[in-house]
């Protein structure tokens, strides 16, 4: 305390050291030390399959490491040692650590102020309690005024949500109350894994003013692990890098600075396809309508062809929405055609539907209206395997591994062959004891190297990937763009 | 008259073990199938403190519901150890344990009620008083009356349960027990909590069974019972407050409704096996969460 008052450091409210972690034979790390301080933001970066998410989780008692001890700065002062060889994650949330999941964790059956609720209840929730207050008859089932979460909505900008279920959210607002779920009960510090990914422009905006209200008005200690790409989405803030390499903890001065700010999502991504490759932007960039955008890059001028895959007019029914349709401003239907060469990006809000299309192109959802050619011949009749006969590949972004099969096996199942080339991969490892980027990696590789490929759906390919990742897709883009295949990428903007 | 009490009887009796097994099952979604367990505890505490030690009936009830409240906690104990399938499975493997030893708790010759012989085994209890007093006799009005009294005493209970906070809380483990673990709930206790007021509700439930048809053998701790509570539950609808009540009634009555179109007597029995197939297909095809649900099962979305 005293050396806060100096104008120090404040103290750490959560210490891992001599953490020790490893998968069988595989040793994550040796001896990992870590603190973090209150007010502070951390981004966390390391290669993938470093074991980002398993530091979190050792933090967080959400996995048990072979040795090594958690220290929690107490409210009072006084610190809390807990073994972490037997941390679990309940014990840890009452000490006010907690994780956020990536994809948003919520209880879906209940409405958001349930949800909030049963974050911030202490005791209220216990059986013993309703069972006293049933012996009593004292008017059981009111939920006590001491109960209501409302500053905390005030605080999250969640007043406007409280009456909804959480499964009527979009997909942003499921993030925020994730977060603010995660925040109610960590008091003194939240580890976020990838709290950014998959986020549309206002979805950042929001999730961004939160990080920044937990950091700088409560003081919290916030850990985030973000993939190279949506850093740049950090640049607004003050933070704290540490790297992962080789089982150790380096500290890095300040975040690089990369792109300032956040520039429009045009321009980002231009400059992402065209930093590196040979990539240009090619033709201006086609409104698909409701605020979405497709920019096409090639490397070689177009030569006139037939389009590889032309969607004329499709509309898609989406639970109660019809997407692309003339209520969503879309005139009557959604059209686009890519060609052989074609790098094209499909940037668009969450819920405007790119996940949904990428599944019809595939054969995954049927479409209302509309017709969805490939070379030129009707497919929206044909079965997903036909499809993938006539040279279509999909990959989703939770893709569908096989989590039994090795390496090895999945190149050999997926592409026919077992080069490992540059997939720094393991060819004996099993695939669900692969980290989440690696997974994508491995997903990406099958897809770029199936030999009778034409045309590769990419539904948000770049989460969870490394920085080296991230630049050698690129350049196998362009590569699979020189051979005539083309590239179809959905991305939330 | 007596037979439409009898039913009536039934239904209550079925419908409180339906609504605790409804706690384990639909609200903090552990599919238990040793309810009969419960059940047969409890109606066999009941007739023994009855008959063996001639206690009076309410305090053979008493004396029954300490023997529950005991019980409760082994069945705390495998939920609080297990989840999922192992739990099923254990649950399983507990009440034909149960069930074993109800059957096998005789050496047919030593007094009932002694260890020797705790149960009669195979024998059952006869003679099992009535509620509310033996002295009374054996009134059809006032045995119904006494059960419906006990029903609802403990289903305001449970409603008070199911409505706070407590209630709300097994609904979101239920809907994601990581996220619970993460923001600090004691996931297993709760569970523990949850199956102990559950085989709580089904002993008592074994009590009233045992007091409305005087007579008792192992057959009220069988795993066929135990598939049947599931059955009312899932009928009615496993998450809801009167889905349970409501299914209960409906396998009570069903064969009643049978005999309307004129197929009655032994027919109905090898009949309402086949109905009760036919109609869980029905509704598990038409309303997947229970007859009470809105059709729409609470649980993922697609991402849009």
């Amino acid at each position: 305390m005293s050396s806060f008052l100096n104008g120090g450091c404040p103290p750490a409210v959560l210490r891992g050291l001599g953490l020790k972690k490893t998968f069988g034979s595989h040793v994550v790390f040796e001896s990992l030390d870590i603190e973090l301080r209150p007010g502070e933001l951390v981004l966390l970066r390391g290669e993938n399959g470093a074991g980002k998410t398993t530091l979190i989780d050792l933090l967080t008692g959400n996995q048990r490491a072979d040795s090594g001890r958690l220290e929690i700065l107490q409210e009072d002062g006084t610190t809390r040692v807990v073994d972490a060889r037997r941390a679990d994650p309940p014990t840890l949330a009452r000490l006010g650590i907690v994780k956020c999941w990536q994809r948003p964790e919520l209880f879906w059956s209940h409405s958001v102020r349930d949800n909030l609720r049963i974050a911030s209840s202490g005791s209220e929730d216990s059986a013993l309690r309703v069972l006293a207050q049933a012996v009593r008859f004292s008017k059981p089932g009111r939920v006590p005024a001491t109960e209501e979460p409302d500053p905390y909505l005030a605080e999250f900008g969640l007043e406007s949500l409280v009456e909804r279920k959480v499964t009527a959210l979009s997909f942003g607002q499921s993030r925020r109350v994730s977060l603010a779920l995660s925040a109610i009960v960590g008091t003194r510090a939240l580890l976020l894994d990838e709290p950014l990914a998959s986020l549309d422009r206002e979805g950042t905006k929001a999730v961004n003013q939160l990080l920044g209200q937990l950091v700088e008005e409560k003081k919290r200690a916030v850990l985030v692990v973000e993939h190279a790409l949506n850093e740049r989405l950090l640049a607004g803030f003050d933070y704290r890098v540490l790297e992962l390499r080789s089982r150790r903890l380096e500290r890095k001065e300040g975040g690089e600075p990369t792109s300032s700010g956040v520039g429009s999502p045009v321009d980002l991504w231009t400059g992402t396809l065209e930093g590196g490759t040979g990539l240009r932007r090619y033709g201006p960039v086609e409104p698909m309508g409701d605020g979405g955008f497709l920019l096409r890059f090639r490397s070689a001028p177009p030569e006139g062809s037939r389009p590889l895959l032309s969607l004329e007019r499709l509309r898609v029914q989406r639970g109660a929405w019809e997407l692309f349709s003339p209520q969503r401003g879309q005139g009557d239907g959604l059209s686009m055609a890519i060609h052989s060469g074609d790098v094209a990006v499909l940037l668009a809000r969450n819920g405007w539907g790119k996940s949904s299309l990428a599944k019809v192109i595939a054969g995954d959802l049927p479409a209302t209206a509309g017709q969805v050619l490939l070379n030129g011949q009707p497919t929206l009749d044909l079965p997903s395997w036909a499809r993938r006969r006539q040279g279509l590949l999909y990959t989703e972004t939770a893709n569908a591994l096989f989590g039994n099969l090795s390496v090895a096996e999945t190149l050999r199942l997926k592409v026919g062959s077992e080069s490992l080339d540059g997939l720094r991969l393991a060819p004996h490892r099993e695939v669900r004891t692969l980290s989440g980027g690696e997974r994508q990696r491995l997903a990406l590789h099958c897809a770029l190297n199936a030999a009778d490929s034409r045309l590769l759906v990419l539904d948000e390919p770049f989460n969870g990937l490394d920085r080296e990742t991230v630049a050698r897709w690129l350049e196998l883009f362009e590569a699979a763009a020189l051979q005539g295949k083309a590239i179809l990428i959905c991305l939330p903007a | 008259m007596s037979y439409e009490l009898h039913l009536l009887n039934l239904a209550l009796v079925y419908g409180l073990s339906a609504l605790g097994l409804s706690l384990c099952v639909g609200h903090v979604g552990q599919l238990s199938m040793a309810q009969a367990a419960s059940f047969g505890v409890g109606a066999y505490a009941y007739a023994i403190f009855g008959v063996a030690y001639s206690l009076p009936s309410w305090a053979a009830l008493g004396a029954a519901a300490g023997v529950a409240v005991a019980f409760s906690f082994l069945q705390g104990f495998i939920a609080r150890s297990l989840a999922e399938d192992e739990f099923v499975f254990g649950t399983l493997a507990f009440n034909v344990m149960i069930a074993g030893l109800l059957f096998n708790g005789t050496d047919g010759t030593s007094r009932l009620g002694s260890l020797r012989n705790l149960t009669n085994g195979p024998y059952g209890i006869t003679d099992v008083p009535p509620l509310p007093s033996r002295a009374l006799g054996a009134e059809p009005w006032l045995l119904t009356l006494t059960i419906a009294f006990v029903v609802v005493i403990l289903l305001i209970t449970s409603y008070a349960a199911i409505a706070s906070p407590w209630g709300r809380l097994l609904r979101a483990i239920r809907d994601s027990p990581t996220l619970a673990l993460s923001l600090g709930k004691k996931v297993f206790s709760e569970r523990a909590r949850a199956a102990e007021v559950a085989s709580f509700l089904g002993s008592m439930a074994g009590v009233l069974y045992a007091s409305h048809a005087r007579y008792i053998d192992p057959s009220v701790a069988s795993t066929d019972l135990s598939v049947f509570f599931l059955t009312c539950l899932l009928l009615g609808g496993a998450a809801s407050f009167w889905g349970p009540l409501l299914g209960s009634a409906g396998v009570v009555l069903l064969p009643e409704v049978l005999r309307l179109f004129g197929v009655g007597g032994a027919t109905v029995a090898s009949l309402r096996v086949i109905g009760y197939a036919a109609v869980l297909f029905a509704l598990l095809h038409l309303r997947p969460g229970g007859l009470l649900s809105r059709g729409e099962q609470p649980g993922r979305r697609g991402a849009v």
